[in-house]
């Protein structure tokens, strides 16, 4: 039996656009659990990114409930959503991100500094740690528009981390990258959830979604289906293709 | 017409920089023309007074002593001359006593005259007559009534010889010729009744001579001459300046008159140069950052066919329509404003201003401005030119952020400092322009501090030439001089004495030019020597930079030098600084002054003590045992110079300066601030998704405007420290004082520094609150 770690109820979230309302979320019901590597799949303006940013705290839910160690994060005031983003989430973007005037290594270790539990040279030897296992080691004194996209992506991912979040929310982490690029970040992050990060990807991405050991169909605001899959590995990737495949033609996508 | 659209639609998104550069324009171009209003105003009001009261093109004031015809047959022989008017007048002794003051200056008292023109009860007006006066009435010109602090109807007493008479005041004059603030001499209008009675009086008393005038108006046949070199030759040839107690020009008037006004104008209109100058550069700043953040846009344009000059054209327009308005704005305030400074600048001047505007003066500035920033629109438009439409349009350009070499490491100790410090250094160039600014606010407001601390500081000002004393006894009666050693015996009682400032103040000719003289028994004691040796010999004197100038003399040159009745040559053995008469001074000692006149002795008597705490009981027991032949006075530089004209004028404009540095690093600030927080929205974004909250932002944010600001100021602090006595004697020479002598402390710099580093954090701060109303996911998606 898994441990939920974050369970949505109700999640709603509406926008105004020319004077009208307009509901991108409706009535979501949601459970995560710790050590899965989630995906939310859907047809463009499904309110996949939505979802994300609400379940992640960088947006406010319009109704609902998201709950997360017993707390409604939708409830929590700005600086207590700041303490979760810094402790208790990492963040994976499309377009990475990175802030362009710190060099990738200080990328890193910005959001670490925040953790008031660890010293400056704990967070320092974890970013050494975590670049080398990203394998931009080599270019971590260099500028973001210094180093490739994939460089960029594989940087961000490690700044994810750095704080050993509890979650790992990522919205289309390789939308941005190559084909070589892509399968570098997917294995990190595989190789990440295989180490036990529980992770919540967004992705249009086929290849992508393989790497999850479950994935949501989110279609006008709400979750109509889910598949369950076995841990990914490499071997299985054909047969997980076509499993996984046939079941999104049966949701028309 | 798709310049029209755009330009529209720029002014529309664009508002802030817009109302900024609006707003900054109406405050400097309303400066400019109140300036400019008020200079042409008083000028032409005041050329039109002095023809009303018909000035002469020389001035004198001769006592009956000296005055005889035979020096009038010359005078009304003198080829330059076209013809002389003498009026009697008779001279007062010791101080004119008000309700609430006393002036110890000479007032020449006589019957009213033609071209008087007696103030309304609201002094913005004339009445239409001058109406005769009855009894002990008696007309002032309105130079006196802020002067001294009096008011229609007050009682006002003058002192001929002995006797004290008692005056009510029936109204203001307009008189033109002594009647400013920032002359000395006055001349007060009394009935014919009370002139005639105190005539007899005078009459009556042994050495009435010394106290009957003739006030003469010299007039020039044709104009080809100065007043000053026409007097100058006329008194050449006649001697009659020689003889005179005093003189003044149609031109000495008139710069005596305005001497203040125009002073305070000019500083003005100086300091709305540097703010334009100011303006100047937030102009360049925020076109270029709009280029900046413009990029895809402007690419797109240029993708559709407008050229850089027509997209150039558009920004120039936007300013240019931004500067209009402020420019019809601020010349509509103008009016207010110099209706509302001319009404203050009227007590000084005595002359009820003109009301036109400065159409000529307020078109120069109007062009200037536009000519000048469309100057920096073109310049900062050229970027435009490396704008690529294809690049812009595939996403426009990346950020590129150079590795500087004052590059910090980011720590975990200070992380806001070192994370601003870094937005800071990795794009320092975006920061030139408020790096600047701050350095020029922080230039000028050590300059008024520099001012500020020197006018408070006695050992400056006296370092500055001028002379203070701590209790002085002037004596009005020749028997005084006998009692000199009595006065000192009195004094010593009380304090021991450091200086002894015995001195005489007369005019006298230096080469045919009448100069005011100060002639001292000790002359080693004499004040504001800049250059050469104090005038210790009975053959030497020093001068001022002004006379040296006018005369073209220098050190070592032998003058010829005349009084009432003698001429001597000397030696000039030095330069020095007075702000007697503006700085047109000369100075020698007492045994000179006694080869000019043998009965020659020191008519004020100043003492500096080592003991001023009694100051005022010394003066009280002077008054009370030798109040018969002399008055005595204490001065407390702290109390009595800091309600001074001059300090006051210093620390008003040292207001203004405060002010105004304010409100421009505000703007500078809104202005900056705002374009850097739209350009790092982004990065805000990213910080906050990490954890970062509002607040460490907002003080990152705030840290990195302070950083900025530190560096300008430090580099204005440099600049204020080497340039700004450079400056201060330029605007001080106008009173006289060629050598500034500054009393710097390090809080005359710190002061200023702070200020303006305190005013940008502070609005930087307060711009900053935008962070926190926008939303993470808001930021991010952004891009």
């Amino acid at each position: 039996m898994k441990n939920a770690i974050l369970t949505a109820k109700g999640l709603c979230k509406s926008f105004a656009q020319g004077g009208e309302q307009v509901h991108v979320l409706t009535q979501v019901e949601l459970e995560l659990f710790e050590g899965d590597f989630t995906v939310i799949m859907g047809a463009s303006g499904s309110g996949k990114s939505t979802l994300l940013y609400s379940l992640s705290g960088m947006d406010r839910a319009t109704a609902g409930e998201v709950i997360f160690k017993n707390r409604d994060i939708t409830k929590l005031k700005e600086k207590e959503l700041s303490m979760l983003r810094c402790k208790d989430f990492g963040f994976i973007f499309q377009q990475m991100h990175l802030v362009s005037n710190l060099s990738l290594f200080e990328n890193v270790v910005v959001p670490g500094y925040l953790d008031k539990e660890r010293t400056a040279q704990q967070v320092r030897d974890y970013a050494d740690e975590l670049l080398d296992k990203m394998g931009i080691k080599q270019v971590k004194e260099h500028l973001p528009s210094q180093v490739s996209g994939g460089e960029q992506q594989r940087c961000a991912i490690a700044r994810a981390v750095i704080n050993s979040p509890a979650l790992l929310f990522a919205d289309e982490p390789t939308g941005a990258l190559n084909r070589k690029n892509t399968t570098e970040v997917l294995n990190l992050l595989s190789g990440l959830n295989s180490a036990g990060q529980s992770i919540l990807m967004v992705t249009h991405d086929l290849r992508a979604a393989l790497r999850a050991n479950r994935i949501l169909y989110l279609e006008d605001g709400s979750i109509i289906a889910s598949l369950d899959l076995p841990p990914y590995s490499a071997e299985e990737e054909k047969s997980r293709e076509t499993q996984v495949n046939a079941w999104l033609s049966s949701l028309h996508w | 017409m798709e310049i029209r659209t755009l330009l529209k639609a720029n002014i529309r998104h664009k508002k802030g920089a817009f109302i900024s550069v609006m707003i900054l324009t109406l405050i400097i171009v309303a400066t400019a023309a109140t300036a400019l209003g008020i200079r042409k105003n008083f000028s032409s009001a005041l050329e039109q007074a002095q023809e009303e009261i018909g000035i002469g093109d020389c001035n004198v004031e001769i006592s009956e002593k000296y005055y005889n015809e035979e020096i009038l047959e010359k005078l009304r022989n003198h080829p330059l001359v076209d013809r002389a008017e003498i009026n009697d007048v008779i001279v007062n002794v010791g101080q004119t006593v008000y309700p609430d003051s006393k002036d110890g200056n000479s007032y020449f008292a006589r019957e009213v005259c033609d071209g008087l023109k007696l103030y309304n009860k609201d002094f913005d007006g004339f009445e239409s007559e001058l109406p005769a006066l009855e009894g002990n009435e008696i007309y002032l010109p309105l130079g006196l009534r802020d002067k001294a602090n009096c008011r229609v109807g007050d009682t006002v007493k003058l002192t001929f010889i002995t006797k004290e008479y008692e005056f009510k005041i029936k109204g203001f004059v307009q008189e033109a010729i002594f009647g400013g603030q920032m002359i000395g001499w006055k001349q007060v209008f009394i009935s014919n009744q009370l002139y005639n009675e105190i005539r007899d009086y005078v009459n009556s008393c042994e050495n009435s001579e010394n106290y009957f005038y003739k006030f003469i108006k010299i007039y020039q046949a044709g104009d080809e001459l100065s007043s000053a070199k026409f007097q100058r030759q006329v008194n050449l040839d006649t001697g009659i300046i020689n003889i005179s107690a005093g003189s003044l020009t149609k031109e000495q008037s008139a710069n005596y008159t305005s001497l203040f006004v125009f002073i305070v104008l000019d500083t003005v209109m100086g300091f709305a140069a540097v703010l334009f100058v100011i303006v100047l550069v937030i102009i360049a700043h925020s076109i270029r950052t709009e280029i900046d953040m413009e990029y895809e846009n402007l690419g797109i344009l240029k993708a559709q066919g407008f050229t850089n000059r027509k997209i150039g054209s558009i920004i120039l327009l936007r300013y240019a329509l931004a500067e209009l308005l402020g420019m019809v704005f601020g010349v509509a305030v103008s009016v207010i404003l110099e209706r509302t400074l001319s009404h203050i600048f009227m007590g000084i001047t005595a002359i009820l201003p003109d009301k036109g505007i400065a159409f000529s003066g307020i078109a120069l500035v109007i062009l200037a401005v536009l000519a000048l920033s469309a100057l920096v629109v073109f310049f900062s438009t050229r970027k435009l030119a490396h704008i690529s439409p294809v690049r812009a349009i595939s996403g426009g350009r990346d950020e590129i952020y150079f590795s500087s070499r004052l590059r910090l490491p980011i720590a975990k100790r200070g992380l806001n400092i070192s994370i601003a410090y870094r937005a800071f250094s990795s794009s320092m160039w975006k920061y030139a322009g408020i790096v600047f600014i701050s350095a020029l606010l922080v230039f000028f407001t050590i300059t008024v501090n520099v001012i500020g601390d020197a006018v408070g500081s006695r050992s400056a000002v006296e370092a500055m030439g001028v002379q203070f004393t701590d209790v002085s006894f002037r004596i009005t009666d020749t028997e005084g001089k006998n009692h000199i050693e009595e006065i000192e015996e009195t004094v010593e009682k009380y304090s021991r004495i450091d200086k002894k400032i015995y001195s005489i103040l007369q005019y006298i000719s230096l080469e045919g030019e009448h100069i005011i003289s100060e002639m001292y028994v000790y002359p080693e004691n004499i004040p504001g020597l800049t250059k050469g040796k104090l005038p210790t010999y009975s053959n030497e004197i020093i001068i001022t930079k002004m006379v040296a100038d006018t005369l073209e003399l220098k050190i070592g040159d032998e003058v010829r030098v005349s009084g009432r009745t003698n001429e001597e040559k000397f030696i000039v053995s030095g330069l020095f600084q007075s702000t007697n008469d503006a700085g047109y001074a000369i100075v020698m000692n007492m045994e000179g002054a006694k080869r000019l006149n043998p009965e020659a002795y020191p008519t004020t008597i100043g003492f500096i003590l080592e003991d001023k705490a009694r100051i005022k009981e010394i003066a009280a027991e002077l008054n009370e045992k030798y109040g018969s032949f002399g008055e005595a006075s204490s001065f407390d530089f702290d109390e009595d110079f800091g309600s001074d004209l001059i300090v006051q004028a210093c620390s008003a404009f040292k207001l203004m300066i405060y002010v105004f540095s304010g409100i421009f690093a505000l703007v500078a600030i809104i202005t900056v601030c705002s374009k850097a927080f739209l350009m790092e929205r982004t990065d805000m974004g990213i910080y906050k998704a990490l954890g970062f909250t509002a607040g460490r932002l907002r003080a990152q944010f705030t840290i990195r405007f302070f950083i900025i600001t530190v560096i300008g100021s430090i580099i204005g602090a440099v600049a204020g420290h080497f340039l700004s006595n450079q400056l201060i004697d330029v605007i001080f020479s106008m009173f006289g004082i060629t050598h500034f002598i500054s009393r710097n402390t390090p809080m005359t710099y710190f002061t200023a520094a702070a200020f303006v580093c305190l005013c940008t954090t502070i609005f930087a701060f307060i711009v900053s609150r935008k962070i926190k109303r926008v939303d993470v996911r808001e930021l991010i998606a952004e891009q």
